[in-house]
């Protein structure tokens, strides 16, 4: 990966690839994430699309992406750890595919949905009250989804107090105090203070995409830009047991565990391949015993957030097996610490992995989230380099890993009968 | 056995079809990636619950659900393990829709070893009372989370109030009290019927040896002749909806909705047709229509809103829907819009941009993931459409067809709006 600094601050990734027939282009505004940025953050990505210098309004800004075969564009504000990431972007096919150009006209686009976002210097009070009734109804809209429900509940419960604990999404109480001017404000400050990655990844021309890059940070500022690592927690102090009820026929159990492994420690690297082991898909213990051997679920599943060292599960039960699922969940934990798998399991669990690595290089949003990941921890590291770390994990780090995991929550959604 | 080469000179790749002498039709879709995709589906899927059995006369009807419960137990191997354990390195799955089931891999690496793994999987049914039972208590757990869902909740409402008898009408899994009926005598009837190799498709995608792929079929494809035809029987449906209007209550926070259009207009030229009514709909309702902008700014749609076409041979409808405050008023303004528009005329420049987008959003596609592109491919297949000629088509269509399907689909008289209300 090519990095350019355009400015203090303002980063250019370059990551061409000739085999794609797409490209996509990316801009991501980086800084801490708080509570109350959580809820500006999300509000603006809305807010994006509503008009910017060259179109004045979301249709005018479809049309003319339209006009483009269909050149997609996303607004996001998401989190990695503690940091909050507002990413514009944009994707579509090379020239040499289509009956006219649109190279340059789509980065057009996508510089001034990113920099020069509002009308007239301002954001529309009318449009800004929309886009918060629209924000509000995505919030509440968090119940609709059970399982995503209960990972949520689960996070809250067990990151409360903690920087990672911030839903990014945001709050209905902060988002009804946010007013077009305050939001604007908002916009301004992220624009003139955040850490800035722009990132090219596929078929594209490099020269083309770097003079375009330029041309639209030239007016803004330098600026002081770190990222952000969240603080790993290694201890427990009181396991959270949390039930919820609401009217659904099945349960939602979610667990969340520590390890306390670092993101750029060595030991992630194992954490991976265990965590693949334990509830990874179709080959791990928790699909093969609860969900085959047990019949209590239809999905059973672990994975880690490596940026907060913890490690996730999930199940989908009838509500009486709630105990059943939960011993066979911690018994399988045991049999990892006891060493109850085989150089097989580890093997298979480390072709799994790498054949993930290996896909990503297929599909330009995976390859951009890797290299982001890697400027994350501040390190530049490829597909291939990954695969030697996962290669190179031993048994007793896999067991090692299973030792250092704590039961830190147990959340249950559970039905309105069971209260 | 033998394939035939295909050079796409638009997206600068090579197609390989080719049928082996069971009547198993193969194809190869070559693309550079690094990740390849390899599918074995049949022509089976949840709407195939009444057929003549090859050789039969008589017509046999089973219970819904059967499909996706095959789909589950084709996974278990005479000695008792999962199927899954067979693969290196793979992402291992199967999925079972209204038309077809398919299962299918992708990896980078063992890629010939593992597509032999899955041509022998799938021919091994092993089904026995004990191994079915088991079953149960999984696809239950399946059905229950799909109860669970709004979405899918509003949609089959919808489908519902659209169609009769069609059993496009029930949801793929069945419902838990038909799941218990299940019995491995129904297992091996429809297995044996529908998962000869002449009612079912292998389709690569990927940096793929064709000549590896024949070989890997000449040896394990046990059948060595075609079955005779299977004849699909469908309940016969009426022109007419069911009920113009559904509710449900749930526990969810914004109302959503579904409107559906039934297309009468069935069988055919379904690409064509797919490709017309896909414009048409963006023209209609997309983010660059002017109903949009007004339901948007109104503040009784949000990003959710939007329009697709779905079809197999026997039946088709167009589905417009997404969340709103108000989905009456929402469904009132779509009919206001659709008339307005046979009054007025489709704006040409709007049907343009339509066009483009659907030629970007195949090239998209075609040049994108390995799985998206062989999906795609195979489901059109088992429609009878050759997806390559998208383009060649999309050259024909013209506004004309848009006004033409205008007349035909959207009639407010056959479409049906289904909501899901917030719980009080």
């Amino acid at each position: 990966m090519k990095k350019i600094q355009l400015k203090k601050g303002i980063d250019l990734y370059l990551n061409k690839d000739g085999k794609f027939k797409t490209y996509m282009a990316s801009v991501i505004f980086y800084r801490p994430l708080t509570r109350e940025g959580a809820s500006y953050g999300s509000l603006l990505t809305g807010m994006l699309k509503m008009g910017n210098r060259l179109c004045r309004t979301n249709r005018e800004l479809n049309i003319e992406l339209d006009k483009l075969y269909g050149a997609w564009m996303g607004c996001s504000s998401g989190k990695r750890g503690e940091e909050q990431n507002i990413r514009v972007a944009a994707e579509t096919v090379c020239d040499e595919f289509l009956p006219t150009p649109v190279f340059d006209r789509t980065l057009e686009l996508l510089f001034a949905t990113a920099f020069e976002g509002g009308v007239d210097g301002k954001f529309d009070p009318d449009k800004v009250n929309q886009q918060k009734i629209n924000l509000i109804d995505r919030i509440r809209s968090q119940i609709n989804d059970k399982r995503y429900y209960a990972s949520m509940r689960l996070e809250e419960i067990m990151f409360q107090g903690e920087g990672c604990g911030v839903n990014s999404i945001g709050y209905e109480e902060d988002v009804e105090k946010i007013t077009s001017e305050s939001l604007y404000d908002y916009y301004l400050d992220v624009i003139n203070t955040s850490g800035i990655s722009i990132i090219f990844t596929g078929n594209f021309d490099e020269t083309a995409a770097e003079k375009a890059a330029r041309r639209a940070v030239e007016p803004l500022p330098e600026r002081e830009a770190a990222h952000t690592l969240a603080k790993i927690k290694t201890e427990v102090d009181e396991v959270k047991r949390v039930t919820d009820h609401m009217d659904v026929t099945q349960g939602k159990l979610a667990i969340g565990m520590r390890t306390g492994i670092a993101p750029a420690a060595d030991m992630a690297w194992a954490q991976r391949v265990f965590s693949v082991i334990y509830g990874g898909g179709p080959s791990s213990k928790l699909f093969n015993n609860v969900r085959e051997r047990l019949s209590l679920c239809y999905y059973a599943s672990s994975w880690p957030n490596d940026l907060l060292g913890v490690l996730n599960i999930s199940s989908g039960i009838e509500f009486q097996n709630l105990d059943a699922a939960y011993n066979e969940i911690m018994a399988q934990l045991q049999a990892m610490r006891d060493g109850d798998f085989t150089d097989e399991d580890i093997d298979i669990a480390k072709k799994e992995i790498c054949n993930g690595y290996r896909s990503r290089l297929d599909s330009l949003e995976a390859m951009e989230g890797f290299h982001t990941a890697q400027i994350l921890l501040g390190r530049d590291m490829t597909v291939q380099q990954a695969i030697e770390k996962i290669e190179s994990v031993t048994r007793d780090e896999i067991i090692d890993v299973a030792d250092r995991v704590k039961l830190d929550t147990v959340y249950f959604l559970a039905g309105k009968e069971e209260a | 056995m033998k394939f035939t080469k295909k050079y796409d000179s638009l997206l600068k790749d090579c197609i390989y079809e080719g049928e082996h002498k069971s009547g198993l039709k193969v194809i190869i879709l070559q693309k550079n990636t690094a990740k390849k995709y390899a599918t074995f589906s049949t022509c089976y899927g949840s709407i195939n619950t009444e057929f003549v059995v090859p050789g039969e006369t008589e017509v046999t009807k089973v219970i819904d659900g059967v499909a996706h419960f095959l789909e589950h137990k084709v996974f278990e191997q005479p000695d008792g393990t999962n199927a899954f354990s067979l693969f290196k390195g793979a992402d291992v799955n199967a999925f079972t829709s209204f038309g077809v089931t398919n299962y299918l891999f992708s990896c980078t690496d063992y890629f010939y070893e593992n597509f032999r793994q899955l041509l022998s999987y799938v021919q091994t049914p092993y089904f026995t009372e004990e191994n079915v039972e088991k079953e149960k208590g999984i696809i239950a757990q399946e059905v229950r989370m799909y109860d669970d869902d709004p979405g899918q909740v509003c949609f089959y409402n919808c489908l519902r109030g659209l169609y009769k008898n069609h059993p496009v009408r029930t949801e793929i899994a069945g419902s838990v009290e038909e799941v218990m009926k299940t019995t491995p005598e129904l297992l091996y009837k429809c297995y044996n019927t529908f998962y000869h190799p002449s009612n079912m498709a292998v389709i690569c995608v990927g940096d793929i040896d064709p000549q590896k792929i024949g070989d890997a079929v000449d040896e394990l494809i046990t059948k060595d002749k075609p079955a005779g035809e299977i004849q699909q029987v469908f309940p016969s449906e009426p022109d007419e909806i069911v009920t113009p209007e559904t509710e449900a209550q749930f526990e969810i926070a914004m109302p959503r909705f579904s409107l559906g259009f039934k297309d009468i207009e069935t069988g055919g030229d379904l690409l064509r047709r797919d490709i017309v009514t896909s414009a048409l709909l963006k023209v209609l309702v997309d983010g660059s229509s002017p109903l949009y902008e007004r339901l948007y700014d109104g503040g009784l749609i949000n990003g959710s809103f939007g329009g697709y076409y779905e079809y197999e041979k026997s039946f088709a409808f167009a589905e417009i829907g997404g969340e709103s405050k108000d989905p009456k008023a929402v469904a009132q303004a779509v009919h206001d819009e659709i008339a307005r528009v046979k009054r007025e005329g489709i704006d040409p420049e709007a049907w343009q941009r339509a066009m483009n987008v659907l030629y970007g959003r195949y090239i998209r596609l075609m040049s994108g993931d390995v799985e998206d592109i062989g999906n795609e491919y195979m489901f059109s297949f088992h429609r009878g459409v050759d997806l390559s000629a998208y383009p060649d088509v999309w050259k024909t269509v013209t506004v004309e067809d848009g006004v033409e399907r205008l007349n035909s689909l959207f009639v407010p008289e056959r479409s049906s709006l289904s909501i899901v209300y917030p719980k009080k």
